[in-house]
């Protein structure tokens, strides 16, 4: 292939159950040494694809390159690559140490140089000190960092995690999720990361691929999605949103997009692969709404209700109902909150150039 | 009696009436007539036959006497060999069930487990006409000019090991089936996606993590072949005779008490032993954990040469790795191997069915003609209907006694944490290790004592005790599933501790209660050793009948009582599953 940075080169990978399709065709380039997220809902798709990157599921069709050369009917056992399971996939029977030296056994590598690098790896995720423990007897962030060290441990290219933080409480995930990247900094590799949990995405991500009902939706760094979301289920799943139904009216004259909604007519960007067509929604995120009458020029206004006031620690998150009953949620520092009440009818304003109009 | 006794001294004994308690009938009735009966025997063995002083004489005789070490060597060969086979020809079919997805998994099992509860006087009786010198086997490979002659396939150690392996086989799948299907599947692969190829997956994954099943299934089906007689004499020759025939004919026809409880000792000692290996070399505390402090050297060193044994198997094997495409999904050899076992665990009692409606007075195969005349003959014979009846009627009880019991145990063991618990639980499990001879010849010697030979009463007894764990296994795993939280809210809502029982615990356990219920009754009409000491002379069971029967000639009639037996058997089986399902 000519693109020398891609590692991992996706090439129209399509998986079907009998009628069912588990995940249409995609094209997906990851460049080497990325740590790249799937994320989406269950079913959208992202297991299947990693499953079929990894070798665990064969392709119904499509190619899959790693470093230019076709890697599509590899076997399992031969791919090298790193993977890191929901549940662990520890071995019950066997040790800490046991555990994190196996795959370097695989590879025949010499007692000595095992030992070494098995006592290397457990240093760097902090369990040294339990290397002669069995899986149960350990608590499940201790379980799960025997799993990443099990991986890193044979410094593999290209690691594959699918949603390892699953069964772990918030507080052990965020630890985790740091652990992950400085891991993921310090071995070089090239990571791809399945999960469901927009947060994690956004913590962890060089690159978002968000993917819905078997397809991706939008790849992009976190910052691209969150304030160019191309698909409304983007705009939806990353970072709260408000959601205006409308249809396209026509382009107004500086280039942007006019929409006609239940309450009102509004003007914002067009999504980058929209067309025209069908049934539209204006998305503005709720820290770019702002209180009181628009001056000037490039703003869209609109009268809202003001249903409730809910402190949310650092900010207020206003409820507002606009004139056809949608929902609105606007972020505002406490100051500008005072003098509210509930039930006032009050302008809320947002510069045109902020409102994302996508299907 | 005692059982009431026993509860209403307890109750005075003790006001608060806990939980526990609910197994107090069913471990009354396991001391009564297992551990006293035992005791007895152990008593007998050291006791002089006249004086009852004490006296080692008779295990000095069994030391002197070189046909009888003979005897128990043949018995330890003849199990182990059975054991090994049955573990190893039953793992490829048990992880190919394991495998499956679990609807379709129970539908398979149905085909394990028919030959299960198959009773093994029909299982032998299929064998006898298979491997007899003019058997089916034989007409067929001389017909085909595969072989010129005969081949002498049973009255020697093969016969034996054919019928004994085709009998315990089930067994051993059962067993190991439950541990291979909570094998994390994902374990193999996580273990692919580091390096590992198939034999090492097997070996070093796979395989461990089985181990517990594996040892389980090999514990049970050689202490269950420790005590086998029915396949020995009718398959065996003269030097495959085991020490269960000794004992029967101890018993039966020297009337030699001390010497046939001697025997007894040796067959439960032999047991007890090869539990105690099994705690040693497989209990939790080794291969599967390891977690257990005590012992923990030991354990180190056996983990350390296992391991090493585990990597050479899976250096050896590592050659076949490209047979069978780990890729594709179909395995053709796995399931050829998987037919070919099925067969071998169904096609005897198939065999038996187009015989029962032979034409002919021979059991020549295949049929010359078809006819009904065997049926007519079972159902005119007074001696077969009357034991017909007697086994269904001593069955039904049974089933509601042994239920009752099993289901109250389970109950206690359920809802109290008592520290006793495990204590309980071995004793409920008891009358399943310790080998039917023994039971049967305790059981014998006590009931001549109160008067119960030969009565419907003394064979309830007795096929009770056999039944008790298995109502008492299945009962407490539905037990298991029970939220006991829906009492509670019955009980806020206003319902009384019997109203609950009635209307929320047993119509949700009905299901569980039912099949445990179907399970004893079955326990109860394939019994055979205890029948052929209580039951005596008029009072026959139908497998007593056909033992007797089978003594004289095999013929015909054997089939076709064969199939009656089949039918039923299958018929409660399949109920018991449907209502399971519910």
């Amino acid at each position: 292939m000519t693109d020398t940075n891609a590692k991992i080169r996706i090439d129209g990978l399509s998986k079907n159950y009998g009628d069912f399709t588990a995940l249409q065709p995609t094209h997906l380039d990851i460049p080497r040494g990325e740590l790249l997220t799937l994320l989406g809902p269950s079913g959208s798709g992202k297991t299947t694809l990693l499953q079929m990157v990894s070798g665990l599921t064969p392709a119904t069709s499509g190619r899959l390159w790693i470093d230019g050369a076709d890697w599509t009917g590899r076997a399992l056992h031969e791919r090298g690559m790193g993977l890191v399971f929901q549940h662990y996939a520890l071995f019950p029977h066997m040790t800490v140490a046991e555990n994190v030296a196996f795959p370097l056994k695989m590879r025949k590598l010499p007692d000595v140089d095992v030992k070494r690098r098995v006592a290397e790896t457990l240093e760097k995720v902090q369990l040294d000190a339990f290397a002669h423990r069995f899986p149960r007897e350990l608590s499940g962030g201790q379980q799960q960092r025997v799993a990443l060290a099990r991986c890193f441990v044979f410094r593999p290219e290209i690691i594959l995690m699918d949603e390892p933080l699953g069964a772990l409480d918030k507080a052990l995930r965020e630890t985790m999720q740091l652990e992950i990247r400085r891991l993921h900094r310090e071995f070089e590799t090239t990571l791809i990361y399945v999960t469901h949990d927009q947060e994690e995405a956004l913590v962890l991500s060089d690159r978002i691929c968000v993917m819905n009902h078997a397809r991706v939706e939008q790849v992009g760094t976190p910052h691209q999605i969150y304030s160019d979301p191309e698909t409304l289920f983007a705009a939806t799943f990353i970072g709260h949103s408000n959601i205006l139904k409308g249809r396209i009216d026509g382009v107004a004259n500086n280039g942007l997009t006019r929409i006609a909604t239940g309450s009102g007519n509004f003007v914002g960007r067009m999504g980058a692969r929209d067309t025209e067509a069908g049934e539209h929604a204006l998305i503005v995120r709720p820290e770019q709404l702002r209180l009181g009458s628009a001056n000037g020029e490039g703003m869209n206004e609109v009268t809202a209700r003001l249903r409730d006031i809910v402190y949310i620690g650092s900010d207020n998150r206003l409820i507002l109902s606009l004139p056809d009953g949608t929902e609105f949620n606007a972020r505002q520092d406490p100051a500008n909150v005072s003098g509210l009440n509930v039930g006032d009818e009050i302008k809320v304003h947002w510069p045109i150039e902020a409102g994302r109009i996508v299907s | 009696m005692s059982v009431a006794q026993t509860i209403s001294r307890v109750q005075s004994w003790r006001p608060k009436f806990g939980p526990i308690w609910l197994a107090a009938p069913a471990l009354a009735f396991v001391a009564v007539f297992l551990l006293w009966p035992m005791a007895r025997l152990i008593g007998l063995s050291i006791q002089d036959a006249d004086t009852a002083a004490f006296t080692l004489d008779h295990y000095q005789k069994l030391v002197d006497t070189p046909v009888y070490s003979r005897i128990l060597g043949i018995t330890f060969r003849i199990s182990v060999l059975t054991a090994f086979f049955s573990v190893l020809l039953g793992y490829p079919l048990a992880s190919w069930l394991a495998s499956l997805p679990s609807h379709k998994r129970n539908k398979w099992l149905f085909l394990v487990l028919l030959p299960f509860w198959t009773s093994y006087l029909v299982k032998t009786f299929a064998w006898m006409i298979m491997l007899g010198d003019k058997g089916l086997i034989n007409s067929i490979l001389t017909g085909t000019g595969m072989a010129e002659d005969s081949l002498s396939l049973m009255y020697n150690e093969l016969g034996v090991l054919i019928g004994m392996v085709h009998a315990m086989m089930p067994l051993a799948i059962l067993t190991m089936v439950p541990v291979m299907a909570n094998v994390d599947n994902r374990l193999s692969l996580a273990a692919g996606s580091m390096g590992a190829r198939r034999s090492q997956r097997f070996w070093l994954i796979e395989f461990p993590l089985t181990m517990p099943g594996v040892a389980a299934g090999g514990l049970l089906t050689f202490i269950t072949s420790l005590g086998f007689f029915i396949v020995p004499a009718y398959l065996g020759g003269r030097g495959q005779t085991m020490l269960a025939q000794i004992i029967i004919m101890q018993v039966q026809q020297l009337v030699n008490w001390a010497f046939a409880a001697v025997l007894s000792v040796m067959l439960v000692a032999a047991a007890l032993v090869a539990i105690w290996f099994y705690d040693r070399l497989f209990g939790l505390s080794t291969l599967t954990s390891a977690s257990s402090t005590s012992g923990k050297k030991h354990g180190q060193w056996l983990r350390f040469l296992a391991q090493k044994v585990l990597s050479l198997l899976a250096w050896l094997s590592s050659p076949f790795d490209r047979l069978g495409q780990s890729t594709s999904e179909r395995r053709p050899f796995k399931f050829a191997y998987v037919l070919i076992i099925f067969v071998f665990l169904l096609a005897p009692a198939m065999i038996v069915l187009p015989l029962a409606f032979t034409s002919d007075r021979t059991l020549a195969f295949p049929p010359p003609g078809y006819s009904l005349r065997w049926f007519e003959f079972y159902f005119n014979s007074p001696i077969w209907i009357s034991a017909t009846i007697r086994s269904f009627g001593v069955a039904f009880a049974t089933a509601i006694v042994a239920t009752c019991l099993g289901g109250l145990a389970a109950l206690a063991l359920a809802r109290s944490d008592s520290r006793y618990g495990k204590a309980i639980f071995a004793l409920m499990l008891a009358p399943m290790i310790v080998p039917r001879i023994v039971i049967a010849v305790g059981l014998f010697y006590l009931m001549a004592q109160i008067g119960l030979v030969a009565s419907n009463i003394g064979l309830i007894i007795g096929h009770t005790l056999l039944a008790v764990p298995f109502t008492f296994i299945t009962i407490g795993a539905v037990l298991k599933g029970y939220d006991w939280r829906l009492n509670d809210a019955a009980a806020t809502l206003g319902a009384g501790r019997i109203t609950v029982l009635r209307l929320i615990t047993l119509p949700l356990l009905r299901g569980g209660i039912i099949s445990a219920a179907l399970f004893a009754f079955v326990t109860s009409f394939d019994e055979l050793t205890i029948a052929l000491f209580i039951s005596g002379g008029l009072k026959s069971t139908l497998p007593k009948q056909m033992w007797d029967d089978m003594y004289l000639q095999l013929n015909p009639t054997l089939a076709a009582v064969s199939v009656v037996v089949l039918v039923i058997v299958t018929l409660l089986l399949i109920a018991a599953q449907k209502v399971q399902k519910k």
